[in-house]
């Protein structure tokens, strides 16, 4: 006699359907924790991987092998923060510019300044740059040109405007290249529209900007020497890696600092940084989800709960089985299959719901959800674990019966 | 305590016999041994001269669905699967594919005079006809022995005599054992030996001489008129 348990799987899902669909209401809402479970898993992952994506394209914005220079000390709050100490100087960028390496170097100094169109006014920040700056960031004018290195060489007072300037200064239809502008009383003539660049890295506007000639800010507006950002782009990423120290070693020599004393000025990888705001987003992504994931182990006790009432309800239907030569065995395979396919059909649902709710959500809320198939495969591994967790149980319970009682049972 | 205290009983292949006793005299118990259902808390009880309590649950679960088929006095049909589908149900324990499952459970079916009713669910037939598919699903896996507890205890008469009837019929045609218990003695007179039993013990043995003839008896009920003439 085989002593091996003969029944198909085919026979086994078969029994496990007619059992659930016999149950369609209890079924139904057994389920509908592991539907709540898988979609909420699927709709957090998306919207991590949808903020990473967003990062990484801020990322690229910036422009890459890109480092940013800034006076003071990182994080010396004695002698003012970083960006708050006039320590680096237009010559100091000049000099990073001749360091191996480094592809272009862009000095920045900024100040709010109010701008005016005849009566029009419209408070926004402006940067004295050079003309390396739109080219590092990738950033090409939407009309006219940018400023190049005879109007910074002549102090000319010309300047290019971002998209958001342009709207809240002139109304529709006229053309801003050409016209004359008022930056804090001087007049300026706009030579130029950038391209718009949507919202920023730091959730500043990025459009809401004017750019003028460095010398011309350092002259006319700002009446100051020093700079206040210096972009440098590096060759290639190896250069990258290796610029800090040279540009450190270069500064610390040109500002004449004693080895003991502590850098007065930091240089930074922002992408370094927007990558560990990734990172950060990531790990975000992960707490969500695993509180998403709780709400699939509830779903899954759920499914223990109501397979236990139904070993209970069915003790009767579990003697039958035996009685015609159901073994043990088989008989938890079976409970074990109805749990499995529980879980599973919620996982489905779920998976859909997840999927639907992910394309609803950018067109609802303009948040970036991301579809991805690892989140899918993960939730539907997780609703057969639950269900082979949460029905073993309640399995082994419906198996270990005994066909006497279990027949006998009313 | 102890349910049986001494039973000696020997029956023989193909044999047809009911075991009588009131209830609580232990015959449900013996034949949940002889089923293998349960196991003996003591002595022995060998099937076809193999010795039973030595068996695994697993082995136990395949001898009741090889060689034994129970008929319930509950008919103890699946409720929420059709009449095909519960006789269905032992050959899906054999591991048989379901086109020939089908197929089978459907002649078993038609053998007990249920075509036409293979998609009913229990609860749209009679007791008569949910006794005959129970009948159906005991043998739908060509056991070697029926079981019957009271089959007809929840049947009125003509209909215990239709059941009766098909138990003789396969028993004369097939050369099934088949072993009812019954408190009936009118009943128990349909086979060919009867064993009493009280309290867990064998007090008597009768052999039939002229076992009653169900599908006869049936027959002269046919042809009495259906109201008494006045």
């Amino acid at each position: 006699m085989k002593n091996a348990v003969s029944v198909s799987f085919k026979a086994l899902f078969g029994e496990a359907l007619l059992a659930i669909r016999a149950n369609k209401i209890r079924s139904l809402l057994t389920v509908l924790g592991i539907v709540i479970g898988v979609a909420a898993v699927i709709i957090m992952i998306g919207l991590g991987r949808g903020a990473a994506t967003r990062v990484t394209e801020q990322i690229q914005r910036l422009g890459s092998n890109l480092l940013m220079v800034f006076p003071g000390a990182a994080g010396a709050q004695v002698r003012g923060a970083a960006g708050m100490v006039n320590t680096l100087t237009w010559d100091d960028a000049r000099a990073i510019a001749r360091l191996p390496g480094v592809a272009r170097v862009a000095p920045e100094i900024s100040a709010g300044a109010t701008a005016a169109w005849g009566s029009q006014t419209w408070v926004t920040s402006v940067t004295g740059t050079t003309p390396e700056l739109p080219l590092i960031q990738n950033r090409p004018v939407a009309s006219g040109r940018f400023f190049d290195e005879q109007d910074v060489r002549g102090i000319a007072r010309v300047a290019v405007l971002g998209s958001s300037v342009v709207e809240n200064l002139f109304p529709p239809g006229v053309d801003p290249v050409g016209q004359t502008i008022r930056l804090d009383k001087v007049a300026f003539t706009v030579i130029g529209v950038l391209s718009p660049m949507g919202a920023s890295v730091m959730g500043r506007d990025a459009d809401d900007i004017v750019y003028v000639p460095l010398s011309t800010a350092q002259v006319r507006l700002l009446g100051a020497g020093y700079v206040r950002l210096i972009n440098v782009q590096a060759q290639t990423p190896a250069d990258l890696e290796r610029l800090p120290a040279l540009i450190t070693e270069l500064l610390r020599e040109r500002h004449r600092l004693p080895p003991h004393a502590e850098n007065d000025f930091t240089v930074r990888n922002l992408a370094a940084v927007l990558e560990a705001a990734e990172a950060a987003a990531g790990v975000m992504t992960t707490l969500l989800a695993g509180v998403a994931a709780v709400s699939l182990l509830v779903g899954g006790i759920g499914i223990m709960n109501i397979m236990l009432v139904s070993v209970t309800e069915r003790t009767k239907e579990i003697g039958i089985r035996m009685a015609v030569g159901a073994t043990q065995q088989v008989i938890l395979l079976q409970f074990l299959t109805e749990a499995v396919v529980l879980s599973l059909v919620g996982g489905v649902i779920g998976i859909l719901s997840g999927v639907l709710a992910s394309g609803l959500i950018p067109v609802l809320t303009g948040w970036p959800a991301a579809i991805s198939p690892g989140a899918i495969l993960l939730s539907v591994l997780f609703a057969f674990a639950v269900g082979v967790f949460f029905g073993y149980y309640p399995a082994r319970r419906a198996a270990a019966l005994n066909p006497v009682e279990a027949l006998r049972y009313e | 305590m102890p349910v049986l205290r001494g039973v000696n009983l020997a029956v023989r292949a193909g044999e047809m016999l009911a075991i009588m006793g009131a209830s609580g005299s232990g015959k449900s118990t013996l034949l949940n041994i002889v089923g293998c259902l349960d196991r003996p808390t003591g002595g022995i009880y060998r099937l076809e001269g193999v010795e039973v309590g030595s068996f695994s649950g697993t082995e136990m679960a395949l001898v009741r669905n090889r060689k034994i088929g129970f008929v319930f006095q509950q008919f103890n049909l699946l409720a929420r699967a059709t009449a095909l589908q519960n006789v269905e149900l032992p050959l899906l324990y054999a591991g048989v594919p379901a086109a020939e499952r089908k197929k089978r459970a459907a002649a078993m079916l038609a053998q007990v005079g249920l075509t036409g009713f293979e998609k009913h669910f229990p609860a749209q037939l009679s007791g008569g006809q949910q006794q005959r598919v129970a009948i159906a699903r005991a043998l739908v896996n060509r056991p070697a022995l029926l079981l019957a507890d009271e089959p007809t205890g929840q049947l009125d008469s003509r209909t215990g005599l239709e059941v009766l009837a098909i138990f003789q019929e396969l028993h004369r045609e097939t050369g099934i054992t088949v072993l009812m218990v019954t408190h009936d003695a009118g009943m128990a007179h349909f086979c060919e030996r009867i064993v009493y039993l009280r309290d867990g013990l064998v007090i008597g043995e009768e052999a039939v001489e002229r076992p009653r003839r169900a599908a006869e008896e049936l027959n002269g009920l046919q042809q009495a008129p259906e109201c008494p003439a006045l």
